[in-house]
């Protein structure tokens, strides 16, 4: 018997084939092109197990990543450790800010929460430049400088397939059903017996592990950190943005939403470097204002009213 | 530390809070009435300094004409943000978290629009006006200038809204959105009003700032999260409360930056903003 679901779950098996494959008959472009829009992927899914997920819209995710950055920065240049220890360190650092951050912002509401968070996303940035002896402030951190394109690439294919498992995993447990209790109405949710603060930060500190990991990652690549690369908040905004594109809450619309928004970022960036902000910020205006649902409901909004209009 | 040295620093913390306290004024207002926190505020304020910047250069314009000129360009542009815009989403489920990311959008299409336009570079607006020298201590007359009218604008907003019909109309429709429609209030031209004179202030904030600090395109933002701050600790549509507060942050944060360095202060008003809404929960309960 040839079901749907095998057919699909076969389907998706040769694409992630191809895409390992990549390197053996690909340009290093192409390779190094792809090794960043599954950074994309990883962390916009990262981004949705917890705010998609929670509902709870958080606009400080940014400094998960630069602390990984940062953890491995320190790590690599001073001690000489592996990368894949200073993965576990980045991991742990970037759980504890979770852990930390999530005690006075998580019982806030709406914009409450989403505005603090990137209190703190700036308070940590800022903070990086104003303690020199750890960081270096503005100077930066100089890695051992190798080149590590192929085990970027699979390490973030890596990740990417983990992003993807973890969210249908949760997705599919209790912590699911509670998350999305606590999307629908906090305070119903709350009063059949859910405790929604347990719930809201072991996604939180989840998310957060999987950003700190790749930030980890993304130092020991570009083989050099200063805080306004490690902190920047276009990080977040990309992978908002791919979360957006492909619906909020949806596991398979962020992946698709999320590589649509690669090959885009890609195009704006290679042919009009100088004005790319303003075209980011001109496709972020257009999607809210038009298809704040995703791209693949907004799409289908417009085919069922064209069809309506000839019916 | 000297005893006229704290004074200073008391004065110039209050002076700089008055501007504060009249860029929060902004935020407040498009906050409490459309329930939209406008992201893309500190860009407001940033294109404001720009426009007194270049009206005093180029045009050679008193400098006191270009507070009105920026009220009145980014007001209008903030009117028509209001219409192509967040008018639609008005009403939507997800009007809080759409909004937020819509206004982001517009503000990075500002700043980098006027750095491509205008160069990162900072600038001087040069208008000084000397300073006020007494035994005790030496005060910027630009500080002055700028609290005078800031004052004054504080003063104009309070009487928009308690005296004529259009700022009673934005506190009706504040109350009770559907009793104000019944009695002839037209609620989307209040809520495009309220979004213009929101962004209009921050531009006439942005004026003030010019007088005082260096510009450069990605100034904004900060004033946006501190603007945030204000409002919260403040109280989302208290009038007076945000001014007040502007003052309080004003003051916190020239102590800060006298005792432990300007680069702290960034993490003085995050930790401020955690605390003080760490209060509000705990009062609420």
């Amino acid at each position: 018997m040839l079901n749907k679901k095998r057919v699909v779950i076969g389907c998706l098996a040769i694409l992630v084939a191809i895409v390992a494959l990549l390197p053996c008959y690909a340009s290093g472009y192409i390779v190094a092109f792809a090794a960043i829009v599954m950074m994309f992927v990883v962390l916009s899914q990262a981004w949705n197990i917890f705010s998609g997920f929670t509902g709870y819209v958080s606009f400080g995710h940014h400094v998960y990543f630069g602390v990984g950055c940062y953890v491995s920065a320190i790590l690599l240049s001073r001690y000489g450790i592996s990368v894949y220890l200073s993965m576990l360190v980045a991991a742990a650092a970037a759980a504890m800010l979770a852990l930390i951050i999530s005690g006075p912002t998580l019982r806030l509401k709406g914009a409450y929460f989403s505005l603090s968070t990137l209190a703190v996303a700036i308070a940590v940035h800022v903070l990086s430049l104003n303690i020199p002896s750890l960081t270096r402030g503005g100077k930066g951190i100089t890695l051992p400088p190798e080149y590590h394109l192929l085990g970027f690439f699979y390490v973030m294919l890596i990740f990417a397939l983990m992003s993807i498992g973890l969210a249908i995993l949760v997705k599919n447990s209790k912590i699911g059903l509670a998350v999305s209790a606590i999307r629908g109405d906090e305070d119903l949710a709350a009063s059949i017996g859910v405790s929604s603060f347990k719930y809201k930060a072991f996604t939180l500190i989840l998310s957060a592990i999987l950003w700190g990991s790749v930030g980890n990652f993304y130092a020991w690549y570009v083989t050099y950190m200063h805080p306004s690369d490690a902190f920047h908040i276009l990080r977040l905004v990309t992978a908002m943005v791919g979360v957006l594109m492909g619906g909020v809450g949806s596991i398979g619309g962020t992946v698709i939403g999320a590589i649509a928004f690669g090959f885009l970022n890609e195009v704006l960036w290679a042919r009009f470097s100088t004005i790319y902000l303003i075209l980011l910020g001109i496709v972020v205006v257009l999607i809210v204002r038009f298809a704040p649902d995703g791209l693949l409901k907004g799409g289908q909004r417009v085919i069922q009213k064209i069809r309506t209009g000839r019916g | 530390m000297s005893e006229s040295a704290i004074i200073t620093i008391i004065i110039s913390g209050i002076l700089l809070g008055g501007i504060y306290a009249v860029i929060a004024q902004g935020l407040n207002l498009v906050w409490g009435v459309l329930r939209v926190i406008n992201f893309a505020h500190g860009e407001f304020l940033m294109i404001g300094c720009y426009i007194t910047f270049w009206f005093v250069t180029a045009y050679k314009m008193s400098f006191f004409i270009t507070p009105i000129v920026s009220f009145v360009l980014l007001g209008a542009l903030g009117f028509c943000i209001y219409i192509g815009f967040i008018k639609p989403m008005l009403g939507s489920e997800e009007l809080e978290f759409n909004s937020l990311l819509l206004l982001f959008g517009f503000s990075l299409i500002m700043s980098t629009g006027v750095r491509v336009a205008w160069s990162p570079t900072y600038r001087i607006v040069p208008v000084s006006y000397g300073s006020l020298q007494t035994a005790h201590l030496s005060l910027p007359l630009n500080y002055l200038l700028g609290f005078a009218i800031a004052l004054l604008v504080t003063i104009l907003l309070y009487l928009f809204l308690k005296r004529t019909y259009l700022g009673k109309s934005v506190r009706a429709v504040v109350q009770n959105k559907d009793s104000a429609t019944i009695i002839g209030i037209n609620p989307n031209l209040v809520y495009g009003v309220s979004f213009a004179i929101g962004c209009g202030v921050a531009a006439i904030g942005g004026s003030l700032i010019s007088l005082i600090y260096s510009i450069y395109p990605d100034m904004g933002f900060p004033f946006a999260i501190l603007s945030f701050c204000v409002v919260c600790i403040g109280g989302l549509g208290s009038f007076w409360g945000v001014f007040f507060a502007g003052l309080t942050v004003g003051l916190v944060e020239s102590f800060v930056g006298a005792f432990a360095g300007a680069e702290w202060e960034p993490i003085v008003v995050a930790v401020l903003l955690l605390g003080v809404l760490q209060v509000r929960q705990v009062l609420a309960r």
